[in-house]
């Protein structure tokens, strides 16, 4: 297992708490990446109950992160954020790694 | 100031968009009277709508009000925008304003960048008409 920093902001922290507080069953955010969206790979975010022997674990305060070793690769060096402004409240994610991104940063390319 | 004349509606707002931006506007820092709604080039489909707090009215906004909320169409954008109606989606991992426009005939796999054909001249009058 690599040990290339995944960082969870305080913002997507508190906000995952929030989300799991509510489904005490799924507690923990699973990030990872799969082929779509017009930028050729999209993110997915899942709330699962279960860590997977390959998983890597990333904690703050409390919240609980997943990312699986395929998409550990593409998500090295990553910062996973949550932006609540005017038009909509959700996760994002600042990749390093992506050098091209769909406008709504769902889907990248490398 | 003459009694304005009665317009069709350019949008309709759904009760989730409605109650959304009662909450914006109520949280919002400075005083606004409501929300700016317009669209933009960008994105991978060719065009996105945006949305900004409105801290006053302009000359040709299109004025939209529901149920005491007040959403303000940039008048570049209402030939691109009529008929739609204003939703917001809330599901766990994600909340977001959702645009159901009649006009838009493709979009991006997130939905945020899509391809508008303008409504046609005639569609404005007979909307105003009916």
């Amino acid at each position: 297992m690599t040990t290339a920093a995944i960082i969870v902001t305080e913002r997507a922290a508190e906000r995952i708490a929030q989300i799991v507080a509510n489904d005490p069953d799924n507690n923990m955010l699973r990030i990872s990446v799969e082929g779509g969206g017009c930028s050729g790979f999209e993110y997915r975010f899942d709330l699962v109950s279960n860590v997977e022997p390959e998983d890597m674990l990333i904690e703050r305060a409390g919240a609980k992160v997943l990312v699986d070793s395929l998409s550990l690769t593409y998500l090295a060096g990553s910062e996973i954020d949550y932006v609540d402004d005017l038009m909509s409240a959700s996760f994002k994610i600042k990749n390093p790694n992506a050098t091209a991104a769909c406008g709504c940063g769902t889907s990248f390319s490398f | 100031m003459s009694q304005p004349r009665s317009r069709p509606r350019v949008m309709t707002l759904s009760e989730a968009a409605v109650d959304r931006i009662r909450q914006v506007t109520a949280n919002s820092q400075a005083p606004i009277v409501g929300i700016r709604v317009g669209v933009k080039k960008g994105g991978c489909a060719g065009m996105e709508y945006t949305m900004q707090y409105a801290e006053s009215f302009g000359p040709h906004d299109e004025v939209v009000e529901e149920k005491g909320v007040k959403i303000l169409i940039e008048p570049t954008a209402i030939l691109f925008l009529l008929g739609t109606e204003l939703d917001f989606k809330v599901d766990k991992l994600k909340a977001a304003f959702v645009f159901n426009n009649p006009n838009q005939s493709s979009a991006c796999g997130c939905g945020e960048s899509v391809a508008i054909t303008p409504a046609a001249h005639e569609q404005i009058e007979t909307a105003k008409t009916a």
